[in-house]
């Protein structure tokens, strides 16, 4: 039965700490009595509120705001600013007429401030309906027969279309007769004609001065035919000469004839000289013999020259003979050539002067053509001249149908934009018209709290209390231990047989003992002063002794890691406000982003905050609390094992 | 004597600091063991791992056969802390009562109130006692279980002469019941008067243990004599330096001074007197200063306490 010496001892020791344990105990009590009749009305009595009216009186629904003090701003500018300084609470923008109400709210007193936007609104809207009413139901008989109208427009709209498509088709027709048109043609062969025409100038001109040579080349014959007739009588003249060589030849002959005949008798002389020779010789008793052969030798060259002499002269003499005859046989050709000469003479002359007379009439025909081009040519430019201004004519023509065209069709394209705007205006219509005036009547705000009746003493009371638990059910074990410990008497207790379990059980049943009866005085106080439901007290005993559990159990094993006594306070508080923060208890858990509402809503307070607003504020059976008193439990279960475990902590 | 505790090798760390290290002793039933030191030597240590406050130690502490680090010393080992530890605010009664609870030794309450003569304070809070009587609290919740090994940490400092002795008594009473008792000091008056033997302990070791007489005959050095003579002494100096025991000797005028030889000295004294008045010399004043354990002290480790 260690753990309930250590319990009783505890208890006891609780009770000698004296101003401390007051302290802790009674302040929370104290607190009630000035925090609670400070809550005790719940009333936005003296509110301020800032209005700003655009310049024009305020109006008189504003003027009747319930229960608060109207401040009426200059502009809007510093009706804002105020409100971001927290000197008025919210912020009215409007203009009696206006459609819209603008309201700012002190974010920092959000709920006041929308509660008030709310009756600012419901203020400004009563006995608004029945106007709006009437006026719905006058503008939606003007709606109805706006859309007979444009029905009947947007009946209109295809026979214009059909119009502008008939103008559109005549406008194509008109485009392609001048496109047929084709002066650019015309003006193309026309152009080709002049050059042709140039070319012919130009060749007609070449063709008479070719005309002109060809006369010249034909007089040249003239001169050809006087050539030919010295040449007949240059062959004349040799012909005369011939004869007279003829002659001569003849001559020449006979003295030949003559000449040989003297040899002939000289080489026999010499024969007979040669044979006397011969014989004196060939007998021997000549004595003169040797100068005989010499003169035989001198004799016979004398006869073989004699002998070669009239070889030669008979050579000479048929030598002339021959060219006698050729000389006849030229004469004979010289005549007929000059016969040939003659008949050609005669021939070219009849020639020359046909040619002559044939050149005459051509260059005659030359010149006549030659005018008539001279004329064509002067008839080109004129005619390029019309066909010019025929071309400036017809894309004068062509731009103006495009234009035409263009204006056309995007007067068709507004047509038919005209034709979807009307026709959606038309489905808004519709839309319009088929809601009924009834249904557009905007329901009148009515806010009304779902536990009515609350004093904001109800309210703040479960934060009050979780608050109250966490701060003294962490302070007090944590105090209480470290107190302990200071005194030396953790040391004595590891010398005994008590065991850590014991030791932590009896101590915090001593702690949760104390807590709970601070927090149940608490209650009583809440209860018989500040109107917390005496229905309620059973329900927060329960609620009361799980969350001190919690906390007490949680001190104890925070004291494991304090060496201290005058770090408890900054501990208790670097724990206690991010708790209070993150918990719940100052602003719900919805106000926190994800991971902190994960946190926050795993934290022993946002349980005790559960547990308390169930119990006192929602009035809620037992059965609903179950599940944070259950969280509540375990938490004081796991640190009471965590505590234990580190029991033999040593602390320098 | 019975051997009740071995301590071999002992070592004690916090952290990385070694506070005590290669500390070996034993206690016998019936004494009285006394740890001299000064002040941060590692005497509160030694006691924390002997008690078992500290598991955390190297070496042995044997308690018979069984190492203290896993004994239940709860019922033989009574340990009190240098600093009070008890509830401040609790009468004496109600302290003593709450750790006889503990361990289930209810009737003993009373009788160690009476025992202890705290029985007019017995309704008085622990925290408005004089510091005598809170020491003597601090001492009675460690002798609840009627421990065989009692370990006081400096059970003294701090306190009038009278209340010493008072602790003093009750120690000796504890030792003629047979128990161990450690008491850590830096009194040397202390530990010579108390205690039966001592342990010189400098930077967590024990450098020596023993009977004080022991340590001082051993450790001590010489006696010094210093006398004021009538009349100039120089005459005399060569007959001192002849007495046997007699060293260093050294003379201004009327003054004389020498070292004696521990345990000679009655016998030195009375041969110099003899020399004295053969010279017609008498003594003013004499100073004998016999070593002490703070000698002792000094010589061993090098400084005093
Ligand atoms: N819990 C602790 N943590 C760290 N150092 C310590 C601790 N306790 C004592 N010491 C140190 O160990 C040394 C010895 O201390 P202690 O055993 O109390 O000496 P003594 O009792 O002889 O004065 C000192 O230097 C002290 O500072
Ligand atoms: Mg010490």
């Amino acid at each position: 039965m260690n753990w309930w010496t250590f319990f009783t001892n505890e208890f006891r020791f609780i009770r000698r700490q004296g101003r401390t344990a007051l302290l802790i105990l009674f302040v929370p009590i104290i607190l009630m009595g000035t925090v609670g009749p400070a809550f005790s009305k719940f009333d936005f009595g003296s509110v301020p509120v800032g209005v700003y009216a655009g310049g024009s009186s305020l109006s008189p629904q504003l003027q009747q705001l319930e229960n608060a003090e109207l401040y009426i701003y200059p502009d809007e500018e510093s009706l804002k600013s105020d409100v971001a300084r927290g000197a008025v609470v919210v912020g009215i923008v409007y203009t009696p007429g206006d459609a819209q109400l603008t309201v700012y709210r002190d974010p920092l007193r959000s709920i006041i401030a929308t509660e008030i936007a709310l009756r600012v609104e419901n203020t400004l809207t009563e006995n608004v309906s029945a106007v709006i009413r009437d006026n719905l139901y006058s503008g939606w008989a003007s709606i109805r027969s706006a859309r007979r109208t444009l029905a009947e427009r947007i009946e209109e709209l295809p026979s214009a279309r059909a119009r502008i498509d008939t103008n559109l088709k005549a406008l194509d027709s008109i485009s392609a007769d001048v496109n047929s048109l084709s002066v650019t043609d015309a003006q193309q062969n026309l152009e080709a004609l002049a050059s042709g025409l140039d070319d012919a100038g130009n060749y007609l001109q070449a063709f008479q001065s070719s005309i002109n040579d060809y006369r010249s080349d034909v007089d040249s014959i003239a001169l050809l035919e006087a050539e030919l007739s010295e040449t007949r009588y240059q062959i004349s003249e040799a012909r005369t000469n011939i004869v007279a060589v003829r002659a001569k030849i003849s001559g020449y002959v006979t003295r030949v004839d003559a000449r040989l005949v003297q040899v002939n008798s000289a080489i026999y002389q010499l024969d007979s000289a040669l044979s006397t020779i011969a014989t004196l010789r060939a007998n021997p008793a000549f004595s003169g013999n040797t100068d005989l052969a010499q003169v035989q030798t001198t004799l016979y060259s004398a006869r073989s020259e004699l002998a070669s002499a009239r070889d030669e002269l008979i050579g000479l003499k048929s030598d002339l003979q021959e060219t006698d005859t050729q000389l006849a046989t030229y004469n004979n050709l010289l005549a007929e050539k000059i016969l040939g000469i003659d008949e050609l003479n005669v021939e070219l002359k009849q020639k020359r002067l046909t040619l002559s007379q044939k050149l005459d009439s051509l260059s005659t025909d030359v010149s006549n053509y030659y005018s008539k081009v001279t004329s064509a040519q002067a008839k080109v430019e004129p005619m390029r001249n019309s066909l010019n201004r025929a071309q400036s004519a017809t894309s004068s023509v062509q731009s103006f149908t495009t234009n035409a065209k263009d204006s056309l069709n995007s007067l068709r394209g507004d047509l038919t934009s005209a034709d979807t705007m009307m026709r959606s205006m038309q489905t808004d219509l519709d839309k319009l018209l088929a809601v009924t005036p009834s249904e557009l009547i905007v329901p009148a705000v009515a806010p009304q709290d779902a536990i009515p009746d609350l004093t904001s003493f109800q309210i703040v009371f479960p934060a009050l209390l979780g608050i109250t638990a966490l701060l003294t059910g962490l302070l007090l074990p944590l105090i209480m231990t470290l107190r302990q410990r200071s005194q030396g008497v953790e040391d004595r207790l590891l010398l005994t047989r008590a065991s850590s379990a014991s030791i932590f059980i009896g101590r915090f049943l001593g702690n949760w003992l104390v807590v709970f009866l601070q927090l149940a005085g608490v209650l009583i106080i809440g209860s018989f002063a500040f109107g917390i439901s005496a229905s309620s007290i059973p329900g927060g005993a329960i609620a009361i002794g799980a969350v001190a559990a919690a906390f007490v159990a949680l001190g104890l094993f925070i004291s494991r890691f304090v060496a201290k006594e005058s770090s408890a306070v900054l501990v208790v508080l670097i724990i206690g406000i991010p708790m209070i923060f993150l918990s719940g208890v100052i602003l719900p858990v919805e106000f926190l982003s994800g991971a902190a509402r994960v946190i926050g809503s795993a934290m022993p307070l946002y349980h005790a905050n559960l547990a308390f607003a169930g119990v006192f504020i929602r009035q809620n059976p037992l059965a609903y609390l179950v599940g944070p008193l259950i969280v509540l439990v375990e938490y004081a279960a796991i640190f009471g094992i965590l505590s234990i475990a580190v029991w033999k902590r040593r602390i320098a | 004597m019975t051997s009740l505790v071995r301590v071999t090798d002992l070592g004690v760390r916090y952290f990385h600091k070694q506070v005590v290290a290669g500390c070996s002793f034993e206690l016998f039933a019936g004494e009285i063991f006394g740890l001299l030191g000064s002040n941060g030597s590692g005497k509160s240590s030694i006691l924390r791992a002997l008690c078992g406050l500290n598991h955390d130690y190297s070496g042995s502490i044997r308690f018979g056969n069984v190492e203290a680090r896993y004994a239940d010393l709860s019922r033989i080992v009574g340990f009190v802390p240098q600093d009070y530890s008890f509830y401040r605010d609790f009468t004496v009664e109600e302290n003593i009562r709450f750790f006889a609870k503990l361990s289930g030794n209810v009737p003993r309450v009373h009788l160690l109130i009476e025992e202890l003569g705290l029985k007019k304070y017995a309704h008085t809070r622990a925290g408005t006692l004089s510091g005598g009587f809170q020491r003597l609290l601090n001492i009675s919740l460690a002798l609840i279980n009627s421990p065989k090994v009692v370990l006081l940490d400096e059970p003294t400092v701090g306190l009038d002469v009278g209340m010493r002795e008072g602790i003093w008594a009750l120690l000796e009473r504890l030792r003629e019941e047979g128990c161990a008792i450690v008491l850590t000091t830096h009194y040397l008056e202390e530990a010579e008067y108390l205690c039966d033997r001592i342990a010189l302990v400098d930077a967590g070791t024990v450098h020596l243990s023993g009977t004080p007489k022991e340590l001082i005959n051993q450790y001590g050095g010489n006696t010094l004599v210093a006398m004021d003579l009538s009349a100039d002494a120089s005459g005399a100096v060569t007959a001192v330096k002849a007495i046997p025991a007699v060293l260093d000797v050294k003379c201004a005028s009327n003054q004389l001074s020498f070292e004696c030889r521990n345990g000679e000295v009655v016998d030195a004294l009375s041969r110099l007197n003899q020399v004295l008045s053969a010279k017609k010399l008498k003594v003013i004043d004499v100073n004998v200063r016999e070593p002490s354990l703070n000698q002792v002290f000094l010589n061993v480790i090098g400084h005093g306490l």
